[in-house]
């Protein structure tokens, strides 16, 4: 039987998403510049914030692929939202575990409300309900449609959470660093290799997400517990 | 004119038993209840919770709205009914967060005097401000719940999935509403607070165009 590791192409992503893995590892604690007052706490910095870019990329293709599906009713891209939605929760519960680790030592505790982890934090909450609905919504079709509704409003919830956490509490310090175009070029080329590294992660999570998936979705048919295909 | 139906309809019902009005009133004041009893507040301190923990009740004011108004037809099978009648879908979900929208109003404007008396909300400091803030929070809030309702409730385990996306989704109205209500009633002049009604009016009209764009798809069979 074919598994999604027997593929070839799926072979070949595996390697370089293993390779640049690996390189960007070395980069990191190798290359990258040491920054002062803050030491080794600093290079968690190349692993949050392209979590963070590419959770939100994950989130941003859940919203696209759910509005394909409602419009166009082919299951694939249900398979699909699903699976970014998979992938970009768990690339968020990172976010969420990454950002008090730093916190820590460089502010004295660990959750103190910063705007863009409390965003991460309710959109988080946001797919629980999520994954809840897609369990507990009835009828596998019906609850797809459910879920693709909900995937829509979170895109749209993002900036003005945002905005909200961010006015809400002015006196959190809104960024721990200087911002991204101020920052030194020898951290700038490791932190866009470390961006890249991880968009390979995610690529190759969702590609496998989406086989499993879509296996799944047959195994259903097969059982007779979706209606019609 | 369907618009005006559904909304008539559901007027129509609750004026027969104004069953949903009174769950909604009475649940207030046992809220506050408790909420008095467990915070205890110093009475210097009460001006600064009472917005939250109005805006807090009205919440779950508000789910128990929704679980009525949607909850009802869904009882009696009436809601596939409804939406078998030959009119666009998105005046359904208009119509029916329009009459919950109606409701809710008329809930908090009769359970306002139990935060005035109880935990000494100071209204009278700006009632103009606050019926605005209350009005277009209401609006949001109506906008999210009609269409989170229209989807949650016609599920199995709808009652209990309703409020798991229903207040995640609706964080920015509660620090907007909260936050307006506390700049207002402190007599700060309006134009530094007036970004929390922007971020409350751009939450509605977002999230009622997704409600009108998207309910065709939830009422599917």
């Amino acid at each position: 039987m074919q598994t999604f590791h027997s593929i070839r192409r799926h072979q070949v992503l595996l390697a370089i998403t293993l390779l640049f893995a690996a390189v960007n590892l070395w980069l990191i604690y190798e290359v990258a510049p040491v920054v002062a007052k803050q030491e080794m706490a600093q290079k968690i910095f190349y692993y949050h914030v392209p979590l963070a870019w590419n959770a939100f990329l994950g989130y941003t293709i859940v919203a696209i692929t759910a509005g394909l599906y409602l419009v166009k009713h082919d299951p694939k891209w249900d398979i699909w939202s699903l699976a970014a939605a998979e992938v970009a929760t768990a690339f968020a519960l990172l976010i969420l575990m990454t950002g008090p680790i730093w916190a820590t030592p460089i502010w004295g505790k660990s959750w103190s409300w910063e705007p863009r982890l409390t965003t991460t934090l309710v959109l988080f909450v946001i797919f629980l309900g999520y994954f809840m609905v897609r369990e507990f919504a009835g009828p596998y079709e019906r609850s797809s449609r459910y879920a693709a509704v909900i995937g829509i409003l979170a895109l749209i919830d993002i900036p003005l959470i945002l905005t909200a956490v961010t006015w809400w509490a002015p006196e959190v310090q809104s960024h721990p660093q200087m911002e991204m175009a101020n920052q030194p070029s020898a951290i700038l080329r490791v932190f866009f290799f470390s961006l890249f590294s991880f968009t390979l992660i995610l690529i190759y999570m969702l590609l496998y997400r989406r086989y499993v998936g879509a296996l799944v979705y047959r195994r259903k048919i097969a059982q007779g517990e979706i209606d019609h295909v | 004119m369907a618009f005006l139906t559904i909304l008539a309809k559901d007027i129509r019902l609750e004026l027969r038993t104004r069953e949903s009005l009174a769950a909604m009133v009475v649940f207030s004041l046992t809220v506050v209840l408790l909420f008095a009893f467990a915070f205890d507040f110093a009475p210097d301190l009460r001006g600064t919770f009472t917005p939250g923990l109005m805006w807090l009740t009205y919440f779950f004011v508000a789910v128990l709205g929704l679980l009525r108004v949607f909850g009802q037809e869904k009882q009696l099978e009436a809601y596939d009914l409804l939406l078998t009648a030959p009119v666009d879908r998105s005046l359904i979900y208009l119509g029916k967060s329009t009459a919950f929208f109606l409701l809710l109003l008329v809930a908090q404007l009769l359970s306002l005097p139990v935060f005035v008396l109880f935990l000494e909300l100071p209204l009278a400091a700006a009632p103009g401000y606050f019926i605005l803030i209350l009005l277009v929070t209401d609006l949001a809030i109506a906008a999210v719940g009609g269409l989170v309702a229209g989807l949650s409730l016609r599920a199995p385990a709808g009652d209990t999935l309703l409020p798991i996306i229903l207040f995640p989704l609706l964080t920015p109205i509660l620090i907007a509403a909260t936050k307006a209500t506390s700049a207002a009633l402190a007599g700060q002049p309006f134009a530094e607070w007036d970004f929390w009604i922007m971020l409350i009016i751009t939450f509605f009209a977002l999230f009622v165009l997704a409600g009108i764009f998207t309910f065709d798809y939830i009422a599917e069979q």
